[in-house]
């Protein structure tokens, strides 16, 4: 993935067309789904519109959704680009939020100007530990990360609701979300937009995308980065040493999935509740998968899809077509979006054996030279 | 395509004349095939007749596509166009299966066997039969195995096999289904001179049994020993055809290259080793001493090596694949540690050092496996050109890259070695071989170069880079760089170096220099000294 | 002990989907979607069962639909070359998306959807009287006895028939597959096929076995549990039984211990800290660790 040229507008164009067939395609397939059931789509459509962005209030909600996301998003795009599948974002997302959510209520007192800084670093720093073990593990044994993370994130969950339940509990709950103690207002995420949920987190998300953007660019380790994940044991011969960077995307990675589970404990609940984030983690997936994990695409896919869960709500009141419909349909969209055929980008490993590649990728490797692999 | 001569009396005619041979006669007939890959025509009405009971050379350059022919000829591949025979029937080789059932069989370079499968497995993959039973084809496997002395255990798992003794299941395979053609795709490039022969004389014994074969291989003397017709490829066509008695290596080379070409830089060697001296300073570069490597599985493949190369003196390694030069790269390039034994570059102990601080030190490497550590074929070739200085000034600051720097660098490059590309965003993919291996060349021969590690510098590279490598590698050693030159190829080996040191099974197992430097001598101390360990490997 | 018995129970859907991860994990796919599949096997066995009255049309009919779900994996992995963790994850996703909308079409927003009908138990009497055995075997779902017998005919397939042979070859060397004549995509087809099918015993198994329901994202977990002893196991059949039974038996355990309110995070825990724990095990080079205890370990490669 070479990018040192800022990309012409036709590149954007190139980079679009796949994700918007793939779209198109995946509100086909809700259509006739919704066709089936006898009811109207384009009346469905437009109640998802207006749950979206229909009134002030749904909008907030929207962006609301997509701040998340985007830190989500962002976490994997970026181990994405250092050879790392991070399928542990959920996990670390949790991890981090409870730290923060710890940080939270844990210290009376402190100006806002300390406490908050200190709840975001805080689940930053658990995320990022969260995401050290399995990128050591990797890079140290060569355990698959693919497995480990993701088993990591059921870890995380078991470990965060035991918390919740027994050293952390408070007194007099019931039902099936339980939640610590609040957080000091001091550790709040300021509203942008009283009085709505975007907070801060929402600024602070593009500015993360913007700087994941800029140092992937144009930065020396950028540079590496991009080096070890496209290509690790040419890094290596060329003096640039994959392991370390392995383990240092994987921590980036991991901080900012903390980073966005502590932005849903100051924007959001303002505690740590059990369940806390169900699929922000592989939503986050997703959306970087939408756009190839080009950081500057993740905002607009992330709104897109923070707009699909907030217009589900929506929906599903004025229409009464369940709101579950939108998770088939953004399953749909990313099924067509990997396809390679629709724009997907190979992975620079592969999940699957594959008997031969049909076209040779250049003359070197064309198989009249060898063995072909 | 003055140079596309057809023998009156032997070659068989021209494609577009009625085929005067005796019906039956052919084997195998490959008619008017073309294959392509995208853009690349790999195979161009291609027409090619092979006598049954023949041992017919394939030869040609790399990407002459002799590969893409066989493949074709063993239904790994289908052809675009054209028409296949087999005993003069028609056939439609739809996989290798199919071909299989049909009597051909394909014994791949690099052994196409499942390393987990013991060998009975391996050879039962080819059967259609659902269910398996492993004695009676064990009982046969061994009963083949004794008659054409290819012995092999049929229980044994193939990764524990040696890379000759995969050879041997590749073929006990082709025979354990009755296979009338036999392709072999470079067969002797994975064995030593002597392993080599000891083939030969198995495929001969097949020709007389009536077997036909096919051996594809760039090695001249090879075709002029072992095979009985000869067919030459050139840029996806058929050029060439001949029986071997009727024609000589200087045509055949002609052929292969389409111009005229001194077969071997012979070198005077008193003439060399005065020049040589002049250029051979004390100086020592490098210097290893004890040198012990392990393997992955933490197998030692290297053991106690000592080792030195001075500065304008090129040292060359000579080994069998596997016996350790792959280790003695990694260990000197910084990208395995060693267990035991210390590398200096310039006096200076690196044994602990990253290939960062090595390259500092002066340290280049052009590595064996270009496509993976040589480039990286997704980015720019700019970006594969700053590959190891990109993080100093003046292609970048503290943080930043100097993307104007950066650019005017790599287009520096590209004039000075004559890169082949639009531009120096071209991705490194899209250039062909021969390019890419300038890239690299261009990459680690540019300034402050005092150690060049050369792994296969010209493998799967055309004649005409070859040269153009092999001049570039002479001049660095002009001007006082320590070359150590790893190679398969035993010629390039005896035409460059100064010294040549040879590992067998990891140790050091002689050292030649000046006009000691000979290939027999070399293919014997390659072989542990010709020990009678040659057949007893299986 | 006393465990065992609802162990074994609890591990059937597990175990099932298990064994049919073995087919895709040998075949070379790594497929996390065991867990979709599982879902839409409950879901379809309930429906059908429901609107049948017989549970065998329910199961048959998972059956189909669990396959044809594979299969389509399967097309997008295979034939349009998707990459099978991300499609995983997209097709578990829609398969908690879609059964959950189904579920609330047809039960007017209902989350859950009960059944009368479940699958049978099989008594082997001559089993009841033996001390240990009899509490464990005496009498379970069909499916049970369907799942122990899986494990030894898999193992069967795996080592002595062809179609074996080729799903190994394909998996650990598939040019070499290609090169004996073997058809690597049609292969992994097979391989889809046949664990979209046990995914549907395993999701029939929780849905009609176990609960006689079937309710929103039911299968919470269980998949993805399975997918952990295909990877504890190494693919081995005998292995990742052992594996799907040690997690099952977890799960037991867990329940017991939240009845009488004990923490119970730490035992749900369990497969997964296993499967890490043997992953790592596995990864560690241990001659090397033998040889050089305190220093000189071969840098990573990476």
């Amino acid at each position: 993935m070479p990018e040192a040229r800022s990309l012409p507008l036709r590149n954007i164009g190139a980079a679009i067309r796949g994700p918007s067939i793939a779209i198109l395609l995946g509100f086909l397939a809700a259509a006739v789904l919704v066709l089936l059931i006898g009811k109207d789509p384009i009346e469905a459509a437009d109640a998802l519109w207006r749950g979206a962005f229909g009134t002030p209030n749904n909008i907030a909600g929207t962006l609301a959704l997509a701040t998340p996301l985007i830190f989500s998003a962002l976490a994997f795009a970026v181990a994405f680009r250092g050879s790392m599948f991070n399928a542990g974002v959920e996990g670390q997302l949790i991890i981090g939020a409870f730290l923060s959510a710890f940080v939270g209520f844990s210290f009376d007192g402190l100006p806002a100007l300390v406490h908050l800084p200190l709840m975001l670093a805080a689940g930053a720093l658990g995320g990022a530990l969260w995401a050290l073990l399995p990128a050591i593990w990797r890079v140290g044994l060569g355990a698959n990360e693919i497995v480990t993370t993701l088993m990591m994130n059921f870890i995380a969950i078991a470990l965060t609701d035991y918390l919740v339940l027994y050293p952390f509990r408070l007194p007099g709950q019931s039902g099936s979300a339980i939640r610590t103690e609040s957080i000091n207002p001091s550790a709040d995420l300021p509203s942008l937009w009283p009085p709505y949920n975007v907070t801060i987190a929402l600024p602070l998300a593009i500015l993360c995308v913007i700087t994941a953007w800029y140092v992937l660019r144009r930065f020396v380790v950028g540079y590496e980065v991009r080096m070890v994940g496209s290509a690790p044991r040419f890094a290596k011969a060329g003096g640039i040493p994959p392991g370390r960077h392995m383990v240092g995307v994987m921590m980036v990675s991991g901080a900012l999935a903390g980073l966005g589970g502590a932005a849903q404990v100051g924007g959001v609940f303002n505690a740590f509740v059990s369940p806390f984030a169900t699929g922000l983690g592989f939503n986050g997936v997703l959306v970087a998968l939408l756009v190839g994990n080009a950081p500057l695409g993740i905002p607009f896919a992330a709104v897109f899809i923070g707009a699909l869960q907030s217009g589900a709500i929506g929906m599903e009141l004025t229409t009464s077509i369940s709101r579950y419909l939108v998770a088939a349909l953004t399953a749909t969209i990313i099924i067509f979006v990997s396809a390679r055929q629709f724009g997907g980008r190979r992975l620079p490993w592969s999940t699957v054996a594959r008997g031969r590649s049909p076209q040779p990728r250049a003359k070197a490797t064309d198989p009249a030279d060898g063995t072909g692999s | 395509m003055s140079l596309t001569r057809v023998p009156e009396e032997a070659g068989p005619p021209e494609p577009s004349e009625p085929s005067a041979a005796s019906p039956g006669e052919h084997a195998l007939r490959l008619e008017g095939v073309s294959k392509s890959f995208g853009d690349i025509r790999a195979n161009e009405d291609v027409t090619l007749r092979v006598r049954r009971g023949a041992i017919h050379g394939i030869v040609g350059e790399n990407g002459a596509g002799k590969t893409t022919l066989m493949r074709i000829a063993y239904g790994f591949y289908q052809a675009d166009a054209g028409h296949i025979f087999v005993d003069d029937g028609p056939v439609d080789l739809t996989s290798p299966r199919v071909a299989l059932g049909s009597g051909i069989a394909m014994v791949h370079q690099h052994s196409l066997l499942v390393d987990s499968l013991t060998v009975t497995e391996n050879i039962l993959l080819a059967t259609d039969k659902p269910i398996l039973s492993f004695a009676p084809a064990q009982a046969r496997i061994r009963e083949i195995g004794e008659r054409y002395g290819l012995a092999v255990d049929p229980t044994r798992k193939v990764g524990q096999l040696s890379v000759a003794a995969k050879q041997r299941v590749e073929i006990l395979k082709a025979l354990y289904f009755d296979a009338r053609i036999i392709i072999l795709d470079e067969p002797t490039a994975v064995l030593t001179p002597q392993e080599a022969r000891g083939l030969f004389a198995h495929l001969r014994s097949f020709a007389e049994q009536g077997k036909t074969i096919l051996i594809i291989t760039h090695k001249l003397p090879e075709v002029m020993v072992v095979t009985t017709e000869v067919s030459v490829m050139r840029g996806g066509r058929l050029v060439y055809e001949a029986r071997t008695a009727e024609t000589t290596e200087g045509d055949i080379a002609r052929a292969m290259v389409g111009r005229a070409v001194a077969l071997r830089m012979h070198r005077d060697r008193t003439v060399e080793a005065e020049a040589a001296d002049s250029t051979i300073s004390p100086e020592t570069v490098l210097e290893v001493r004890g040198l012990t490597v392990a393997d992955d599985r933490a197998v030692p493949r290297l053991r106690s090596v000592d080792l030195d190369v001075r500065a304008g003196e090129i040292v060359g390694i000579a080994a069998v694949e596997g016996n350790g030069q792959s280790e003695l790269v990694e260990a000197v390039t910084g990208l395995r540690r060693p267990t035991e034994g210390t590398i200096r570059i310039l006096g200076q102990d690196v044994t602990g050092s990253d290939p960062r601080r090595r390259r500092e030190r002066g340290l280049r490497h052009i590595p064996e496996d270009r496509l993976q550590s040589g480039v990286n074929p997704t980015a720019s070739v700019r970006e594969n050109l700053i590959c190891g200085r990109h993080y100093r000034p003046p292609l970048a600051g503290r943080w930043r890259m100097r993307t104007e720097q950066v650019q005017r660098y790599a287009a520096g490059l590209m004039e000075r070695f004559a890169i082949l590309a639009p531009d120096t965003s071209t991705r490194v993919g899209n250039l062909s071989g021969g390019n890419m291996q300038k890239v690299v060349i261009a990459r680690e021969l540019e300034e402050g170069a005092r150690l060049i590690v050369a792994a296969q510098p010209t493998q799967g590279v055309d004649i005409g880079a070859t040269e153009s490598i092999r001049n570039e590698l002479l001049r660095m050693r002009g001007e006082g760089a320590a070359i150590l030159l790893v190679s398969s190829e035993l010629s390039e080996i005896v035409d460059l170096a100064d010294r040549v040191v040879v590992l067998f099974s990891g140790s050091v197992a002689g050292r030649l220099s000046g006009r000691e430097i000979q290939e027999e001598k070399l293919g014997l101390l390659m072989m542990g000294g010709a020990s009678r360990s040659e057949m007893a490997d299986a | 002990m006393a465990a065992l018995g609802p162990g074994l129970r609890t591990a059937s859907p597990i175990l099932l989907a298990a064994l049919g991860g073995i087919f895709t994990q040998r075949a070379g796919v790594f497929n996390i979607a065991l867990e979709g599949y599982m879902l839409v096997g409950a879901f379809v066995s309930v429906v059908v069962g429901a609107a049948t009255g017989s549970v065998w049309l329910g199961v048959a009919a998972a059956i189909v639909a669990c396959t044809v779900l594979a299969l389509l994996m399967g097309f997008v992995v295979l034939s349009l070359r998707g990459d099978a963790v991300v499609v995983g994850i997209a097709v578990n996703l829609l398969a908690a998306g879609l059964t959950a909308f189904l579920l609330q079409e047809i039960t007017n927003g209902g989350a859950f959807l009960r059944t009368t009908a479940s699958l049978p138990n099989l008594d082997l009497p001559f089993l009841a009287g033996i001390p240990l055995l009899g509490d464990l075997f005496a009498s379970q779902g069909i499916l049970v006895w369907v799942a122990l017998a899986l494990v030894p005919v898999i193992a069967w397939i795996l080592a002595r028939t062809s179609l074996g042979l080729r799903m190994r070859a394909v998996g650990e060397h598939p040019e070499a597959a290609v090169a004996a004549g073997v058809n690597v995509l049609r292969t992994q087809y097979i391989a889809f096929g046949l664990c979209g099918a046990l995914c549907a015993l395993a999701g029939a198994q929780l849905a009609l076995g176990l609960l006689s329901l079937f309710s929103i994202n039911m299968t919470a977990g269980r998949g993805i549990i399975a997918f952990a002893a295909v990877i504890f196991g190494a693919a081995a059949p005998r292995w990742v039984a052992l594996a799907a039974i040690v997690f099952g038996v977890a799960d037991a355990v867990a329940n017991r211990m939240q009845a009488v309110g004990l923490p119970v995070q730490f035992v749900l825990m369990v497969p997964y800290v296993l499967t890490i724990a043997v992953l790592l095990i596995a990864a560690v080079p241990w001659r090397r660790v033998m040889r050089r205890p305190a220093h000189g370990t071969a840098v990573a490669s990476a």
